[in-house]
């Protein structure tokens, strides 16, 4: 892993100069609604799924898309991590500039300018991404060409989830020579995501539903190498079956990203990864039945979440509000400082522009959540000036 | 303050990357312009509440006639805004920790300010740090109308806090405020909800004004009510946000705004009865549900973190296309984004930035 380049130093310089006196603070002297990360729960994540991978056929790739952060991203590629995922090109672009020389694209790239994006990018890092469709390769392999670079392409396999990736044997094999006789471009594989499993919190069931996926994806990998297309990396799994895709034979490699950060549904799959990121708001307001928070839709997003530590009922969630069910012997007034569980943390990230980093429950650092786009051309922008 | 010119090197040749949020700049003033029309001759004004957009630009163009000064929910939103050239605030919130006390006193020192309270201890800590550095604080106190959310409960809480606000020094009691502007159409008792939230305004004004109190300013209201509010006679300021920009959801109260905002996404896959748009959970506000396509017809909309998968009928859209959707909550939808881009008679002429995105502090 190589040092961070400038465009990450110089955005944790801002956000730590932006949030300065938060440094060496406890959690009560915080200004709120703020995003919370401990490092101690983070790293028994990180070291839970360390342990997890030691014995099992496949590597980890970490994915990145939940947690926005090139910090994080870094301590997962310590902790064993061989690279990173992500879901848009701009995410790519900060993960190669945090000093992580593999990412990948787990996602369809379609336009001309993120094409040369990638494209440049690849002449830094060892940059790969998904297709499903002839279009995105040629206009991938244009982009390379251009560039003098080399993309790695994966082909993105419909493992039942229904959105975007090929669903047969038959429309793999003609992509996949496409790929392979395209100029600047690597046929290196196939990439499937299970997100239909994570819905099923039966675990006997969901297994049952990854060992299904997997076998279609391996099942695709075998017709590929006996057309005299193997494939290097077979890519899959998120936190919610890892534990069955890590063994499945014919994977390579599991692209979790939940895992480190984690929130209420993701621990309602996997109990054993702890709260990393929680949101911590102030009581507002203080009525003899309930109690009012400055952190609401707007901050702990949609899917909302609980109190940690109280079991207060939640009455509802406005935009800049939550309001639980108290009454007078609840011993929370005015001003106290409480964490919110999330129950999806992506939604919650996704409104916040740092990380308040807590150790031994001090303040200790601020991460910058990054991108935050998705108004990120400016990092290709970044990339064509040769910077 | 002098509305600002449209910048006049745009930066509109170059390609729009998506996804993306565009706000047509004509209907925006179309619905401006219908608000004021709506409030001409009442007596009323409107203070735009910008937590819809968090977009100074934006703001600036809905001052007016019929508008002074703007709302905000936050300390954070209120900075951007006064930043902007933005002189008149009121920030519709309980305001209790002392960081924040001390950036709400200091906004006062740039711009007339005003904050709601519900509770004496935080009226003394605001008192306490205006007199600290010299400025007057305007305040409204908080009537609980209908939320269950802030708010004093009853007219002698009301009275008693504004005993307390008037022994004060570098406070001044301009009124009250109750937020009703929540109930939507088709809400269980509706009309009897909000004409009980009126009475109790109503209520609180006597009682307020009997203990020898003036009340000038009385705010509430939300695009949802606005028909309600302009028929009530208590009622001085509405703080209604989302008409300048709608809602679809908004658009069966038949009032005379149109949907100005969409979100821009490209065709990233496509395979046979469906195709997939880069607009997910997190660029687009799902309180209200799922996106709505524009110019094209879907029988299902599934919104991922990243994807909309689009099932549709053939033809479908090459991949590459770009398509629009109405988000359902703008709100939300806003304070995911950077940037909004202005198109004005379907040209992208600017962009501006949403400069108070994430100011939840």
């Amino acid at each position: 892993m190589h040092d961070p380049a400038p465009l990450i130093t110089e955005a944790h310089d801002r956000v730590r100069a932006l949030y300065r006196p938060a440094i060496g603070r406890s959690r009560e002297e915080l200004t709120t609604p703020a995003l919370l990360l401990d490092l101690g729960t983070l790293r028994a994540n990180l070291d839970l799924m360390a342990a997890g991978m030691r014995d099992v056929p496949t590597t980890l790739r970490a994915h990145v898309k939940v947690h926005k952060s090139p910090h994080i991203a870094r301590m997962e590629v310590e902790h064993g991590a061989i690279g990173v995922g992500c879901a848009t090109v701009w995410e790519a672009i900060v993960m190669a500039r945090a000093g992580i020389s593999d990412v990948f694209v787990i996602n369809e790239v379609v336009g001309e300018e993120k094409a040369r994006a990638l494209a440049l990018l690849a002449r830094e890092a060892d940059v790969k991404t998904a297709v499903d469709d002839a279009l995105q390769v040629d206009e991938l392999s244009s982009a390379a060409v251009a560039a003098g670079s080399s993309i790695g392409v994966l082909i993105d396999v419909d493992e039942g989830m229904h959105r975007c990736g090929v669903a047969s044997s038959q429309e793999a094999l003609p992509l996949a020579r496409r790929i392979a006789d395209s100029p600047g471009l690597r046929f290196m594989g196939l990439t499937g995501y299970e997100g239909h499993c994570s819905l099923e919190f039966d675990e006997t069931k969901r297994h049952a539903m990854a060992r299904e996926a997997m076998g279609l994806l391996t099942g695709i990998a075998a017709d590929l190498a006996a057309a005299g297309l193997p494939c290097q990396i077979v890519s899959a799994a998120g936190t919610g079956t890892w534990g069955v895709t890590s063994r499945y034979p014919g994977v390579t490699e599991i692209q979790p990203g939940s895992y480190a950060t984690m929130d209420g549904h993701h621990r309602g799959l996997d109990p054993r990864f702890g709260w990393a990121v929680t949101v911590l708001a102030s009581v507002i307001s203080r009525r003899p039945d309930r109690i009012v928070l400055d952190a609401g839709s707007k901050t702990v997003g949609a899917s909302h979440g609980v109190i940690k530590g109280w079991d207060l009922e939640t009455y509802r969630f406005d935009e800049e509000h939550s309001i639980f069910l108290a009454n007078d012997k609840t011993p929370l007034t005015t001003g106290d400082k409480v964490e919110i569980l999330c129950n999806y943390t992506p939604f919650a990230i996704g409104y916040f522009e740092a990380y308040h980093v807590l150790e031994d429950g001090k303040v200790v650092d601020i991460w910058p959540v990054m991108p935050r786009g998705p108004e990120s051309r400016w990092l290709l922008d970044m990339l064509e000036r040769g910077e | 303050m002098s509305s600002a010119a449209i910048d006049p090197q745009p930066d509109a040749e170059r390609a729009l990357s998506t996804p993306a949020l565009v706000v047509d700049l004509d209907e925006f003033e179309s619905n401006v312009a219908a608000m004021t029309v709506l409030l001409r001759g009442t007596g009323k004004t409107v203070r735009p509440h910008v937590k819809t957009h968090r977009t100074p630009e934006l703001a600036r163009r809905q001052l007016g006639e019929s508008a002074v000064g703007i709302t905000c929910a936050t300390v954070g939103e209120a900075e951007a805004m006064v930043e902007a050239g933005i002189e008149d605030v009121l920030i519709a919130n309980e305001v209790v920790e002392p960081r924040k006390i001390a950036r709400l006193a200091a906004l006062a020192r740039r711009s007339r300010i005003a904050v709601a309270v519900d509770d004496q201890e935080p009226v003394a800590a605001i008192s306490q740090e205006a007199a600290r550095i010299g400025v007057t604080i305007g305040v409204l106190i908080d009537v609980d109308v209908l939320l269950h959310r802030c708010g004093v409960a009853s007219a002698a809480d009301a009275v008693a806090l504004a005993r307390v606000i008037e022994r004060l020094p570098s406070l001044r009691l301009r009124g009250i405020m109750g937020y009703e502007g929540r109930l939507r159409l088709g809400d269980h008792d509706r009309a009897g909800r909000i004409a009980r939230a009126y009475a109790a305004m109503e209520e609180v004004v006597a009682a307020l004004r009997t203990a020898g109190f003036a009340v000038d300013v009385v705010s509430g209201a939300g695009t949802s009510t606005l028909r309600e509010a302009l028929a009530d006679p208590t009622i001085t300021e509405i703080q209604a946000g989302v008409y300048a920009l709608m809602e679809p959801e908004l658009l069966n109260l038949d009032l005379p705004f149109r949907c100005a905002v969409t979100i821009r996404g490209t065709v990233i896959s496509r395979h046979p009865g469906r195709i997939v748009l880069d607009i997910g959970r997190r660029v687009v506000g799902m309180e209200y549900g799922p996106p709505l396509p524009v110019g094209f017809a879907a029988t299902d909309i599934a919104i991922s973190d990243e994807h909309a998968r689009i099932t549709m009928a053939d033809p479908l859209p090459a991949l590459g296309t770009q398509l629009d959707m109405l988000p359902g909550q703008i709100r939300t939808t806003f304070n995911l984004h950077d940037e909004v881009w202005v198109s004005r008679g379907g040209q992208l002429i600017d962009r501006w930035p949403i400069s108070a995105r994430g100011s939840s502090q």
